[in-house]
């Protein structure tokens, strides 16, 4: 499993090229695979073109999903620099969400930063609660964020909002009522008439280049990597790494949790009684097809987003918008794959196993 | 007709020729000895004969048939056998199951158990290996393992048998034994191919001598036309290798470490520690010998705070200093681990993010809590130049290295790249390392030792624990067998490592 991780997350120099190529040919087979279904191809990509970038609307559209995208992706690309494979984004952003709607109920003075600060702080104890099963139980945390998110759902989704939380008077409705609105003095304010795009987009990029100065740039950053890279060699090299495991799963929630709070200050303005959003798991893709670095990763959820955004139109043409997730997850599936049967080629070519002092090939030929 | 003959063998990794036109042959009867410095294509040219690699040109024939190349199934049953370095058995079976385990004798379906333990018996008895067929592998020496490895490769009908580094991991006694093993079964009619780096033991098993040095033959010699001085110029290719510097009378330092009644276990419940006595001082190699598993790994791991221990323990008077491995470094204890891939490197990262290691957090490395590029940058390109690291690039990613580059980057790391260690900790600093390479970390450890550090070497090497040791101390069962001068005999060591002299001051 290390091992696998480890491949995955490569991050050789032949990711960006790589990942880019990947991308390239996962459209194509998305097209070749529409016109197969008889639909006119050409004009649905026409149109996916100009639903992701056509204008302010669509940019908006685009950069609204490519901010949470790029939270949720630093988020798997951070656990993943301690050496973790994080896939409770998802329970970690659903915990951001509802105190980030929570905290923005009440009129209070600097009610965003607020809620923001609160998304993060709620997100990064749902993250550490994992890292810290991790390093005192040896629970692995790919177990552990699984039941997370699991948790974290059913408390949310099946008490909290249903119950507690709901909107007064909501009586029979519950179910899809969700809990109070947000004050508006906590919404994200829009940037641009005509287009959607709020705080959220600059707000994410910042967090972005935060994180990448933290891990490319700091002592603390380098005791991460060196952690996930080598967690005896830095342990035994007087790096606390059991400090610096929480460490990084605390700010993985973090992240997570305050791209709960964008969805919801941005645009849902509520707690939805029906919240499930998928962007937790599509970090998972993201931070994958971006290398586990933060640019890539940052890079990589800024497509995601145009496709997600332009997916939408494709509905004019009669194609449905989960043909995002196709490309989205063929992306994925030629990223990774060629990183997992990269050694399984080379003994076939008859090289010995030391497949590591092998300089590096691209992965990926379109 | 020889029993095995390789004829003009040529194998090429990429660009890299491994092997460029080898020819070998064994004889029935003969024991043909095979030496070369690591990376000279012993390995290859073994891989080859057996089968798991198929060579770019030449000929591989047994008993005078040529061999299909790549197919190590046509090799078995040509009757070729190879011992690994490392053992491949199954630690919860019993010896005669391990041997016929793949190949199991049947009768009307099921394993023909009385059968099969009876024919294994007889292979080992017929061979002079003494061995319990009904003995649990796991519970085995790693010598009488290895018998277990000879006897299945008799077993399947070997008549020619490889042995690749066989006495890497055996006591001067165990390796004597297995000569006279491999004498007797020449001696019975079968080719032997002894590969090793070891030459005095290559000396006392062969009847002839093939180097190979940069996938090359350089010399095929009858064992009485030839000796260690002359085979190590030809691995070498000139040079003296391992030179010795004459060694400095130790002064009378001040006792650096200080140890008093050890204990603790070890993780498998074996010795562990045991009441572990010692004391090393200042400008001073205090070389620990012994056979692998009498508590080498836990004391290194104690010195240098991975493992708690019990009883009195005290760097320059400081009792504290092993508490966790960030206190040890404090305290100027450097550690050249025993696994420096896993202990010491982290692989993904960079030639240079790996010498700042430890030291992170400090100048020239750091500057409070960023990193220091060009400080560190600087300072790698010194280290790097000092102890000949190649390739000679801060950036490459350390997983890129080769073995002995890796070592040499650990080395410098924990001898020079700071301040000067109080105590340095050094676990088989050399396995593995060719002569250039183990004479650089030889070299740093002396320096160290000039400097005034109290040097705590641990190493299987009889050889290299004479040339650089003031005093050498023997563990047995986790605590001291005694102490011998760096001129004791290999005999005299060998008795004291399996614990047959009783301790002396």
């Amino acid at each position: 499993m290390p091992e696998l991780r480890a491949r995955l997350f490569s991050p050789a120099r032949d990711t960006l090229w790589g990942a880019f190529a990947a991308l390239i040919l996962a459209l194509l087979i998305s097209f070749v695979a529409i016109a197969a279904s008889g639909r006119d191809a050409a004009t649905g990509f026409a149109d996916l073109l100009s639903g992701a970038f056509g204008g302010p609307g669509p940019l908006g559209e685009t950069a609204i999903k490519s901010a949470v995208l790029v939270l949720t992706g630093l988020s798997v690309t951070v656990a993943f620099t301690v050496g973790l494979f994080n896939i409770g984004a998802e329970g970690q952003l659903i915990w951001g969400a509802l105190a980030a709607a929570v905290i923005g109920q009440r009129a209070l003075p600097g009610a965003m930063a607020l809620s923001l600060l609160g998304a993060a702080v709620a997100g990064a104890g749902w993250g550490l609660l994992a890292g810290w099963l991790k390093v005192r139980r040896g629970v692995h945390e790919v177990i552990s964020t699984i039941l997370l998110n699991w948790i974290a759902i059913h408390l949310v989704h099946g008490w909290l909002v249903a119950g507690p939380l709901a909107a007064a008077g909501s009586g029979a409705m519950v179910s899809i009522a969700g809990t109070e609105p947000v004050s508006a003095s906590a919404w994200l304010p829009r940037l641009f008439a005509g287009s959607r795009l709020d705080l959220g987009f600059p707000l994410a990029l910042a967090v972005a280049a935060a994180v990448w100065f933290l891990l490319t740039r700091t002592v603390r950053g380098f005791e991460w990597r060196a952690v996930g890279a080598g967690r005896d060699a830095a342990r035994a090299s007087g790096i606390p790494s059991s400090r610096c495991i929480c460490e990084g799963m605390a700010l993985s929630g973090a992240l997570a949790g305050m791209a709960g709070a964008l969805l919801i200050l941005g645009t849902e303005h509520k707690y939805p009684g029906v919240f499930r959003t998928g962007y937790g798991f599509d970090g998972i893709a993201v931070a994958l097809v971006g290398g586990g670095t933060a640019l890539g990763t940052t890079a990589a959820a800024v497509v995601f987003g145009a496709l997600r955004a332009g997916a939408t139109r494709l509905q004019l043409v009669g194609v449905h918008p989960s043909f995002a997730e196709l490309t989205q997850g063929l992306a994925v599936l030629l990223v990774a794959a060629p990183r997992i049967f990269q050694p399984l080629l080379a003994r076939l070519r008859g090289r010995p196993s030391a497949a590591a002092s092998a300089p590096p090939v691209p992965t990926v030929q379109p | 007709m020889n029993a095995l003959e390789l004829s003009g063998i040529v194998k090429r990794f990429g660009p890299l020729t491994a092997l460029d036109g080898v020819s070998l042959a064994v004889a029935a009867g003969e024991v043909l000895g095979l030496v070369g410095e690591n990376g000279a294509g012993k390995s290859t040219l073994v891989s080859v004969a057996c089968g798991l690699y198929s060579a770019d040109g030449g000929k591989v024939r047994a008993d005078g048939r040529e061999l299909p190349p790549g197919d190590p199934r046509a090799a078995i049953d040509a009757g070729l056998g190879v011992v690994y370095q490392h053992f491949m058995l199954v630690p919860p079976l019993t010896v005669w199951e391990n041997v016929i385990l793949g190949r199991e004798p049947r009768r009307l379906g099921a394993i023909d158990r009385r059968r099969a333990r009876s024919q294994v018996s007889a292979v080992a008895r017929r061979s002079g290996l003494s061995l319990d067929v009904d003995a649990r592998a796991g519970d085995l020496s790693v010598a009488a393992q290895q018998r277990v490895e000879i006897v299945k490769q008799l077993w399947r009908g070997a008549r020619v048998l490889i042995l690749d580094e066989p006495t890497a991991l055996l006591s001067p006694q165990e390796a004597a034994a297995l000569v006279e093993i491999v004498r007797a079964l020449a001696a019975e009619g079968r080719a032997v191919l002894f590969v090793s780096h070891k030459l005095r033991e290559v000396l006392g098993a062969a009847d002839r001598i093939a180097v190979i040095r940069r996938g090359r033959l350089v010399q095929v010699s009858p064992r009485s036309q030839t000796d260690a001085q002359q085979l190590a110029e030809a691995m070498t290719g000139g040079g003296r290798a391992g030179a010795t510097r004459p060694r400095r009378p130790s002064r009378d330092g001040a006792v650096v470490l200080q140890a008093r009644e050890l204990a603790g276990l070890s993780e498998r419940g074996g010795p562990g520690l045991r009441g572990l006595s010692l004391h090393v001082r200042s400008g001073e190699i205090l070389g620990v010998a012994g056979v692998d598993g009498n508590g080498q790994t836990e004391l290194a791991e104690v010195l240098t705070g991975l493992r708690p221990v019990q009883g009195g323990l005290t760097l320059d008077g400081d009792p504290a200093f092993h508490g966790d491995p960030a206190a040890a470094r404090r305290a100027g204890v450097a550690h050249l681990p025993e696994d420096p891939r896993r202990r010491a490197l982290c692989l993904p990262l960079s030639v240079e993010e790996n010498l700042a290691l430890g030291r992170h957090a400090q100048a020239p490395y750091a500057l409070v809590f960023l990193i220091d590029r060009a400080g560190r940058r600087e300072m790698a390109h010194k280290l790097i130049e000092q102890f000949d690291v190649r390739p000679p690039e801060p950036s490459a990613r350390t997983a890129n290295l080769s073995g002995g580059n890796q070592q040499k980057l650990v080395a410098a790391r924990e001898l020079s790249g700071g301040s000067a260690p109080r105590l340095v900790v050094a676990v088989h600093p050399t396995r593995g390392l060719d002569p250039g390479a183990t004479r650089r970390v030889h070299e740093a450890l002396r320096d160290a030792r000039d400097r005034g550090a109290a040097v705590l070497m641990i190493s299987f090497d009889l050889d290299e624990l004479r040339a650089l040791s003031d005093r050498i101390l023997v563990l047995f069962e986790g605590r001291s067998a005694g102490e011998a001068p760096p001129d004791a005999s290999d005999e005299q060591l060998g008795r004291m490592m399996l614990g047959q002299v009783p301790a002396r001051a």
